[in-house]
């Protein structure tokens, strides 16, 4: 596979679609935050603090989902060797232990005022916990590794190891008895909260997504301008 | 008018979480996405100037 295909089309497109991006995306986080501060009834138990939930639950989900990106390039990367791969699976990284941050101090604020305490060791708190280490052991034992093929074989192998997590994250509210709530979708297309609150949810989760992909893209076309400085040889890679 | 805004940003006593948790996210992602353009501030410098870090004058573009 040729790689120059992947690193023209970045190189090409990332600045054009940027702009792009960026206004659907502050589109979708305005319309979120006006149908959810304005529109969204109180919840009948937690009142107006369950607006938080606007930007927990989709950092929650954006975490696992970037942890489930970076595993696929991981394995991409893994067997095809395309250094773009690698690139996305490096950049993917940072922003989702930003969300996987955002979303434990999130709940952690909204723990505060409805279990009266910042922290507890639930089940879903701890493993989203362990997540976010598995995000900074991953950028730590890049960032250690010279050798930039090897750090990235490596971590690759980390990366696919930690995916164990994610469907610990994601039933433990079902499999152990905790404080967490359980999740609102049971099943696809099977919500247990209103379409007024819900709404405003799925614009800020394509939102905080969009804002994902902007990332990525300016990241990798940033490293893509290094390798083009650079040369592939001396960038590390082989 | 300001006890007014002040009553409906209290949100039922909970408006210091819900800003609190609004602030942080918006402000950490603000943050990252300045740290990016940042760096493609500076790539751009020594990419297309072919300047190093020490020649771009705290990555200032020299106008000579």
């Amino acid at each position: 596979m040729n790689k120059n295909i992947f690193f023209n089309f970045f190189f090409n497109i990332s600045d054009k679609v940027v702009f792009v991006i960026m206004l659907l995306c502050l589109s979708c986080l305005f319309l979120g935050l006006l149908f959810g501060f304005f529109f969204a009834p109180s919840d009948y138990l937690q009142k107006d603090a369950f607006r938080i939930m606007y930007v927990h639950v989709p950092s929650a989900y954006m975490s696992i989902l970037i942890y489930v990106i970076i595993s696929f390039f991981s394995i991409l990367y893994f067997f095809g060797g395309n250094v773009l791969f690698d690139f996305i699976a490096d950049s993917s990284s940072k922003i989702g232990a930003l969300f996987t941050f955002i979303a434990l101090v999130t709940g952690s604020i909204w723990g505060k005022p409805m279990w009266g305490t910042w922290w507890v060791w639930d089940a879903r708190l701890t493993s989203e916990l362990i997540l976010l280490f598995l995000y900074l052991g991953y950028i730590g034992l890049r960032n250690s590794i010279n050798n930039k093929h090897l750090a990235a074989n490596v971590c690759s192998i980390l990366n696919l190891v930690g995916t164990i997590n994610i469907p610990i994250i994601h039933y433990s509210v079902e499999w152990w008895y905790t404080l967490h709530q359980k999740s609102m979708m049971s099943k696809f297309g099977n919500f247990s909260i209103s379409s007024e609150m819900l709404l405003p949810l799925i614009f800020i989760l394509i939102g905080f997504f969009l804002f994902y992909l902007l990332s990525v893209i300016i990241s990798v076309k940033n490293e893509v301008l290094l390798i083009k400085y650079n040369g592939i040889f001396n960038s590390g890679f082989k | 008018m300001i006890n007014y805004i002040l009553s409906k940003l209290n949100m039922h006593g909970y408006g210091i979480y819900i800003f609190l948790s609004y602030f942080i996210t918006f402000f950490l992602l603000f943050i990252y996405l300045l740290f990016l353009l940042y760096k493609r501030r500076i790539i751009n410098n020594f990419v297309f100037e072919n300047k190093s870090f020490k020649d771009s004058n705290g990555f200032k573009k020299n106008k000579s």
